[in-house]
């Protein structure tokens, strides 16, 4: 045989192999939220268990369900369109009308994930992370702190995306397609939130009990609430009172003391230049439970190393959840970053520039945030802030980014033209 | 000819690696589901199957244990084996002209009395019958509020165990402006701005399996905790490690959960190696009570209990 025959030989007995096993379609899966289970210690088979539960529940990505079929939606169980949802999910593609579906996974997922949970393939190079919709948490909202964000404030988000971050608008969407992906959305936050329910109330069981897969303890139990939170959002939309018939200058005066005061301590963690560095060390409610599992992790390896007086059982158990949790920190979240306060001499505002979000912004403070609010904690509730205080707030917000020393520096043409000539 | 076998053997390795390599499964964390364990549970929760055995079984449960009468009481003291471990650094470096004025900030994680008591051990018993004198509280009730506050940079209540509902007044007797976030698993979160010398009103909406973190997001080193349950079967032990629950059922198998912010047990689960209990290794245990009983009990957690 020479040598060409030989090479040819090889090739032929390969390339066959470079397709093999890449035409078959295999279907994305949602995944599970390991931390949350790391840290709850679930077993195997609990694991297993949540997993079906989902999948009965609401489907796969590529074919979501929601309960409730042969009702009509405002009678479902999730109050969610599974037609929209039809429309939103599944692989890319259009048909001969050009009519596309698979809208998340096209424009979304690359960055929140196949199942919401901030973990899409781009996730780790940006900053700040992308929102992980599984907690139920939204920052940029028209609501009481606590309330689910109404359908207006997740299209608004989705059109005009968020400042400051890599958001991008959306804006040449066309309406339907706004709405069907506010709804998948919303569908995977119910799933997501859902699904920690279910881990919780997994942890909770005695030994040896196993959790009844009931209606009650599934729907009415886990599920209602939850979706109730979405349904009343529009209930909790706060409304400003009309901004007092103040100078500016006069606002802006007293919106200054507030700050840097112990009325406001905005100064506290904005800095006392509000250029963001006051308090830099805290970290986000998406991001704690992933600080809190490495910690746990860090405790239980120091243990296995020093502790000697380990019965078998006990090391063998410890080691098995240190493998669990360091998978989970491996695979199922990010680097943690601390949760930075906002820089307000750059005039970027991620949840909106008008005074009525900023004035919400303050009122509320931000869901999942260690900002807080300034308004009452709960309807009829005595907040900390008067309406005119806030808005001399927001006036003095508003004016930081003009602040001379907010300006760039102006070069010096003098010392550039002596250090290139 | 070995030659050309070598290269040969080298581009077949190179062109399986390039075979093999993206078609791996997409990444996906945790067990895949079983798609017809998951049809079942479609199936059922659609209702499309009737459901039998739990709901068929469960009131004759019940009417079992509602034939036991009479009320009991479960005591106990917490004590530490062995050293407590060295108390944690913490970095004090705002508003110290006010925090930790006096006797200054001390980490009180664990706190261990010198006849080796535990304080804010966080226990609670889940009973099928309640007493009268533990009934859940409805929203809008007249309870004295409980007062939260908050002095030199610290929570003067470390940890706090009460009732769904109950009104907590969370105050702020520095001088300077705190704020107070309180981070329930299932209730209504909350974080609000305290300017000094005021209060805001605050009551749990749920119950928790485990407690709430409460912090200060300007001072990181306060923290304290928040047990809301229900009905009012729960202890936090005294600085001397007692604890006292009365009026729970006699006669019927009550479950104790046991925790320490720095147990090392799943959420801060306090493991014991008790055998008599059956403690189990998520904190808790069963306990059978007669009627008028005090159920006295000397609890030994070793150091290796706390992280």
């Amino acid at each position: 045989m020479n040598r060409v025959a030989f090479f040819r030989f090889v090739l032929c007995c390969v390339s066959p192999l470079l397709f093999a096993g890449c035409g078959k379609y295999d279907p994305p899966q949602f995944s599970l939220n390991m931390v949350a289970i790391a840290k709850q210690q679930l077993p195997f088979d609990q694991q297993q268990e949540v997993s079906n539960i989902l999948d009965g529940m609401f489907g796969t990505p590529d074919k979501p369900f929601v309960l409730g079929q042969g009702k009509s939606i405002a009678d479902s169980e999730t109050g969610l369109d599974p037609k929209k949802l039809a429309v939103a999910a599944g692989p890319v593609r259009s048909d001969e009308f050009g009519r596309e579906t698979g809208l998340y996974r096209r424009h979304c997922g690359h960055c929140h994930g196949t199942t919401g949970d901030g973990l899409g393939p781009t996730a780790m190079l940006l900053n700040p992370y992308p929102r992980d919709y599984r907690p139920g948490k939204f920052k940029f909202k028209a609501t009481e702190r606590a309330a689910k964000p109404t359908r207006a404030d997740l299209e608004l988000i989705v059109r005009h995306g968020v400042q400051g971050t890599a958001m991008p608008a959306f804006g040449l969407l066309p309406d339907a397609q706004v709405d069907a992906l506010v709804e998948y959305v919303k569908y995977l936050s119910i799933r997501g939130q859902v699904e920690l329910r279910l881990i919780d109330a997994m942890a909770e069981l005695g030994q040896d009990e196993k959790l009844q897969l009931t209606r009650a303890n599934l729907v009415d139990e886990i599920l209602k609430p939850i979706v109730e939170s979405w349904n009343t959002a529009n209930e909790s939309i706060i409304k400003p009172e009309d901004k007092p018939d103040v100078e500016l200058a006069t606002s802006i005066d007293k919106g200054r003391e507030l700050f840097y005061g112990t009325k406001g301590n905005c100064a506290k963690c904005h800095g006392p230049s509000a250029l963001g560095d006051g308090q830099t060390s805290d970290y986000d409610d998406w991001t704690k439970p992933v600080t809190e599992l490495a910690s746990d992790l860090r405790g239980e390896e120091e243990r296995l190393r020093t502790d000697t007086d380990l019965s078998n059982e006990d090391r063998v158990a410890l080691k098995m959840h240190v493998a669990l949790a360091s998978q989970a920190l491996k695979a199922d979240s990010l680097p943690p970053r601390t949760a930075q306060p906002r820089n307000l001499r750059q005039g970027i505002y991620r949840g909106g520039r008008r005074p009525v979000d900023l004035y919400r912004r303050i009122y509320a403070g931000i869901n999942g945030m260690p900002m807080p609010a300034v308004g009452p904690a709960s309807p009829g509730a005595k907040g900390t802030m008067e309406p005119d205080e806030i808005w001399s707030l927001v006036d003095y917000v508003l004016s930081l980014p003009y602040e001379s020393i907010s300006q760039p520096p102006h070069h010096q043409p003098a010392t550039l033209s002596k250090a290139n000539f | 000819m070995q030659k050309t076998l070598i290269v040969g053997g080298l581009m077949f390795a190179a062109l399986a690696t390039t075979a093999l390599s993206g078609c791996s499964r997409p990444a996906s964390a945790g067990p895949r589901p079983d798609p017809q364990a998951a049809l079942d549970i479609r199936k059922r929760l659609e209702g499309n199957v009737v459901e039998a055995g739990s709901d068929l079984a469960a009131p004759a449960a019940a009417a079992a244990e509602s034939s036991a009468t009479g009320w009991a009481t479960l005591k106990g003291t917490f004590k530490l084996v062995g050293n407590p471990p060295a108390p944690r650094q913490l970095n004090v470096d705002k508003d110290t002209e006010v925090c930790g004025k006096g006797a200054g900030i001390q980490d009180n994680s664990l706190l261990v009395a010198s006849d080796k008591g535990i304080a804010n051990i966080v226990l609670y018993a889940k009973a099928k019958r309640v007493h009268d004198s533990a009934k859940p509280l409805a929203e809008g009730n007249s309870a004295e509020p409980i007062v939260f506050d908050q002095k030199q940079c610290m929570f003067l209540t470390h940890v706090l165990a009460c009732q769904v509902n109950q009104k907590i007044d969370v105050k702020n007797s520095d001088p300077i402006g705190h704020n107070t976030k309180i981070d329930p698993a299932k209730g209504v979160p909350f974080n609000q701005n305290l300017p000094s010398g005021n209060s805001v009103a605050y009551s749990p909406s749920d119950e928790e399996a485990l407690p709430a973190t409460i912090s200060c997001s300007i001072h990181p080193w306060m923290r304290g905790y928040l047990m809301p349950r229900k009905d009012k079967y729960f202890a936090v032990t005294k600085p001397d490690g007692s604890f006292e629950i009365t009026n729970l059922p006699a006669g019927e198998e009550i479950e104790v959960q046991v925790w320490h912010e720095r147990g090392t047990g799943a959420g801060g689960a306090l493991v014991l190696a008790n055998k008599d209990l059956k403690w189990t290794n998520k904190g808790r245990f069963n306990i059978k009570l007669d009627a008028d009983q005090t159920k006295d009990l000397a609890l030994e957690v070793p150091e290796t209990a706390f992280k």
